[in-house]
């Protein structure tokens, strides 16, 4: 169903100060009221309800939201009925407060922008449509024109294209956006350098391996051996090499050798010590000093042996002279003597000190007993009980008021004339004197006392301590029988240290003596052991023919010519060895370098065939732009000459067919580049002239202007096939506004819009009323005259023409 | 050309247009115009065109024959539009607007001139029918354009042209993804 509008009502809206229903079910609705009644309010009341805003009135305020409500009204109001829309809505209201525009518009986003750029040509638009079509200082590429071109043509496809390629223009900046792809080119040029690197070490391997076999036969030469004819067999070289080792044979000669320097040194001592002459010295020596030995032993030994036997029931445990080292015994001897005297001493001395103290002790005891005594004596001579008797007196002392005693009622005057409580207090002071003295008595007793204990107890642990007489002259006796035997034993020092000498020289001689006799046995375990040793040398061995140690000298140089030898076979085998081994290295370091360079070469040539791949497709690319341009160029010339410039022309020639210079889109004329919709003129006769804003009179400016809102309108599929237009004619004269009348006909009755104009001049109203009457039977106009009433009140009054059949044809 | 000839060269045209040729002289209301050539629109349009030769006729009483036509068609009530189309040279323009207030006034000038630059169907074009370019969403489809200028069924194009629609960047990421792809291709065949 074809889209349509039904009605609108407007409640305070602009200048529309009471409720006013617009009827619009028709396919043209004329609209006619003075300025002022409201023509406009209603466009764009339709327009707002519509998409939510008003786009004209934005151009020029962009805080037209404020001034939307009429003048002493709090709200407007604007309710909006259609039917057909695509997205199934009919009805919108939409209301304006001080607080903004609430409601939701009737169309959807996409078609909103449609009916403001396509199908409503407001008043204030119409007059600035080229300029403001073309884009007021801004680049034409962006124009609002240039953009509807676009949208139009759908080059925006193609745009996307030719900028999403833009990249393949250029390597660079595939290297840019396409990391791998740079990816490759390094790796392809790293693969490159690897394998110059590769084949320059294979060259330089091969040198050495020229190199190392000369080598290695010289090496060889002196082994009897030569190098094989393949490469395998040089494993069978190696292993023949190791198999004829000398090292056993080596370790044999050098064993040997160490057993026959050892012989020589035995040989050399053995030589010293086997002469016959050495051993007689040896055994007379031994002898001699035995015979010195008996002897002292049957002097000076004895009396040693004597003295230390008499001190065995003293000192048990003494060592005899006989068993050991007599001095080591004469020694032990004295050092037990030496502390026997010293213990006996220091019990004479104590004893000697007990017996002085005890004495001076009796002394003193004697001493304090006296003290004592007369400590007594002391103490009878003061009363006992003089403190209380003070104490007694002095509580009669406040009693004693006269001379009168208190206790006895006596006359205190009649026993003296000193008076009665002076006499009292003389008595207190002198029994409190006595008191005191009574008591440092007491202590003093008290500590004479203690000390005659204390004496009394030393005296008796000393008594107990104390030896008797008989005791300590034993003890003497004692000493003085040490003393003796400590006299004898220093004695026979000088003499003891002589035998000890005697007792070494002896021992020594004794064991040169057997050593001697063991040097014959030795040498025949030595000349076995050259023998054997000439044996294992494979080397003759004629004892007692040949003196021992000429023939220990001849087998002793041969073992040194045969170390050398086998030494140097041994270098030369182990330098054969080596070379064959560093051959094999490098030769299995060229393998290594054969197999990389196969790797890489496969790499580099996969890396250059993916190269090559995308090289192919940037070149694809490249050539999709291209034709890219070379198809929008051609749709954009084809668009424009045939259906655009065309339109444009028969609309623009049908308002003003005497007009010599007819606007046109400019033809790009480079293929390249942005799009750019460029206004121009067109001769009739074909030449292409100037902008129409220089080129056309004002009035045409406006007719080309319009055209072109209609041929833009008219290019596209119509989503909404209405035509709204507010005063279009005010700069129009009557053979065009007459042209533009058949215009909006056609547009109607053939073209199948819907229309609603808004005119202010009564006899064009009148005149368009005629000419947009219904033409066949579905046909219908309305027109609504706006006015106001005496109170200023909107009125709106609608009248419906529907189609009559018309009685001039029939009657013709 | 001949005056009669430009008569018939204005019938023609509107005949081709649909329009219905009317005898002449008509009547209307009773009254006799003895009009060039008089047609009426059919179908959707309902013009009543007259032909008039200013050169046969004076402009004084092509006026007052206008004028009287129109006036017989309001006396009839009719709503039809009128449209005098005036052949010969141009009446005066105080004339021209007199005529204009009651029809539509198509001066296409002198007969001489009629073969030039199409004058006469440009001052008719406005009784034609208006000839639209087929409309669709677009005026052209670039894409299937394209699509015939290239090798659609390679493979990189067609991938290409598909990501067309989704704008600059999709264009652009498909493309580095193919030669991504390109690059990791023979890679993987190389593992």
């Amino acid at each position: 169903m074809t889209p349509q509008l039904e009605a609108i009502t407007l409640t305070n809206f602009r200048s529309i100060n009471t409720p006013v229903r617009v009827p619009l079910d028709a396919p043209v609705v004329l609209i006619h009221g003075q300025n002022g009644t409201g023509k406009t309010s209603i466009l764009s009341g339709i327009e707002l309800a519509l998409t939510g805003d008003i786009p004209s009135l934005r151009r020029v305020d962009a805080g037209y939201q404020q001034h939307l409500i009429n003048k002493g009204a709090q709200s407007a109001r604007l309710d909006l009925v259609a039917r057909g829309l695509p997205n199934g809505r009919s009805e919108a209201t939409m209301t304006v407060t001080s607080n903004g525009i609430t409601g939701n518009p009737l169309l959807p986003l996409d078609l909103a922008k449609s009916y403001s750029e396509r199908c409503y040509l407001a008043q204030a638009t119409l007059g600035k449509l080229l300029e403001i079509y073309q884009g007021q200082n801004a680049q034409s590429s962006f124009s609002p024109l240039t953009l509807f071109v676009k949208e139009l043509l759908g080059l925006d496809v193609l745009e996307a294209i030719v900028e999403g390629l833009h990249d393949a223009g250029d390597v660079r900046r595939v290297r840019n956006s396409v990391p791998a792809y740079s990816d490759v080119e390094r790796r392809i040029s790293d693969a490159e350098r690897r394998l110059t690197r590769i084949a320059r070490g294979m060259k330089d391997i091969d040198r050495g391996i020229d190199a190392q076999m000369k080598e290695l036969q010289a090496a060889l030469a002196p082994l009897g051996e030569s190098i094989p004819s393949s490469t395998a067999d040089f494993d069978a070289l190696l292993k023949d090499l190791e198999a004829r080792s000398s090292k056993n044979r080596l370790m044999t000669v050098a064993r040997v050798r160490r057993d026959l320097l050892a012989a020589a040194e035995r040989l050399r001592t053995i030589e010293a010590n086997s002469s016959v002459d050495e051993r007689t010295r040896l055994e007379e020596s031994d002898l001699s000093a035995r015979r010195q030995l008996a002897d002292w032993r049957e002097g000076s030994g004895k009396v040693l042996s004597e003295t230390i036997s008499s001190l065995l029931s003293t000192f048990p445990s003494l060592p005899s002279p006989d068993s050991t080292d007599p001095e080591v015994a004469r020694l032990a001897a004295v050092g037990a003597v030496d502390a026997d005297i010293r213990r006996l001493s220091e019990l004479i001395t104590t004893q000697e000190k007990v017996t002085s103290r005890l004495v001076e002790i009796r002394a003193e005891m004697a001493r304090l007993d006296e003290r004592s005594r007369r400590l007594d004596e002391q103490i009878a001579a003061h009363a006992a009980t003089a403190g209380s008797l003070a104490q007694a007196l002095s509580g009669i002392i406040p009693h004693i008021h006269s001379e009168e005693c208190p206790v006895c009622g006596r006359d205190y005057r009649e026993r003296s004339a000193i008076p009665l409580a002076s006499a009292v207090s003389t008595k207190i002071n002198s029994l409190n004197e006595s008191a005191g003295m009574l008591e440092a008595l007491s202590k003093e007793k008290a500590t004479a006392i203690a000390r005659l204990a204390n004496l009394r107890r030393e005296s008796e642990k000393l008594v107990a301590t104390q030896s008797s007489q008989v005791t300590i002259e034993e003890t003497n006796t004692q000493r003085a029988r040490l003393q003796i035997v400590k006299q004898r034993l220093d004695g026979v020092a000088q003499s003891v240290a002589q035998a000890t000498a005697l007792i070494e020289t002896a021992a020594a001689a004794t064991r040169k003596l057997s050593e001697a006799r063991e040097s014959g046995v030795q040498l025949s375990s030595l000349i076995e052991t050259v023998r054997q040793g000439a044996g294992q040398l494979k080397q003759t061995f004629i004892y007692p023919e040949q003196p021992l140690d000429t023939q220990l000298t001849q087998l002793l140089d041969f073992t040194e010519r045969e170390e050398e030898s086998l030494n140097t076979f041994e270098e030369q085998r182990t330098a054969a060895i080596s070379k064959v081994e560093s051959l094999q290295s490098q030769q299995s370091s060229r393998a290594v370098m054969v197999k990389e360079q196969g790797i890489v070469q496969i790499e580099v040539e996969g890396l250059r065939k993916a190269k090559g791949k995308a090289d192919a497709t940037i070149e694809i690319a490249r050539g999709l732009s291209r034709t890219v341009l070379d198809v929008r160029t051609s749709i954009v010339q084809r668009v424009f000459n045939k259906s655009l410039n065309r339109l444009w022309a028969d609309l623009f020639t049908r308002l003003a067919p005497e007009e010599d210079f007819v606007p046109a889109f400019a033809l790009p004329r480079k293929s390249s580049g942005a799009v750019e919709a460029v206004l121009e003129t067109i001769h009739r006769r074909g030449q292409r002239a100037g902008n129409p804003q220089t080129m056309l009179s004002a009035g045409n400016l406006n007719t080309a202007a319009l055209t072109l809102f209609l041929a833009l309108h008219l290019s596209l599929e119509p989503k909404l096939p209405w035509l709204l237009i507010d005063d279009p004619v005010q700069s129009m004269d009557e053979v065009h506004i007459a042209q533009f009348a058949a215009l909006l006909r056609t547009l109607s009755k053939r073209c199948e819009r819907r229309i609603v104009i808004a005119i202010h001049e009564r006899p064009l109203f009148e005149y368009l009323a005629l000419e947009l009457s219904p033409a066949f039977p579905e046909d219908k106009l309305i027109t609504v005259e706006l006015g106001r009433n005496a109170s200023g009140e909107t009125n709106a009054r609608a009248t419906h023409h529907i189609w009559r059949e018309d009685r001039v044809v029939s009657a013709a | 050309m001949t005056y009669s000839s430009s008569i018939d060269q204005v019938v023609s045209l509107l005949g081709d247009a649909g329009y219905r040729s009317l005898r002449t002289p008509f009547v209307l209301a009773g009254l006799q115009f003895a009009v060039s050539a008089a047609l009426v629109g059919s179908e959707r349009s309902s013009d009543l065109v007259i032909v008039e030769d200013t050169v046969a006729t004076t402009s004084r009483e092509i006026q007052i024959r206008i004028e009287t036509i129109a006036r017989a068609m309001d006396s009839l009530d009719s709503k039809r539009p009128l449209t005098a189309i005036l052949i010969g040279p141009r009446p005066s323009a105080s004339e021209l607007d007199a005529m204009s207030r009651v029809a539509r006034i198509l001066p296409v000038g002198p007969s001489s001139f009629l073969n030039q630059n199409d004058i006469l169907r440009n001052w008719l074009a406005v009784l034609l029918p208006l000839q639209l370019p087929p409309t669709g969403d677009r005026l052209a489809d670039p894409l299937s354009e394209l699509s015939k200028q290239v090798d659609s069924k390679d493979a990189v194009i067609s991938e290409l042209l598909g990501s067309a629609p989704l704008g600059e960047s999709a264009v652009k990421s498909t493309l580095h993804r193919i030669i991504e792809q390109d690059l990791a291709s023979v890679e993987s065949n190389e593992a």
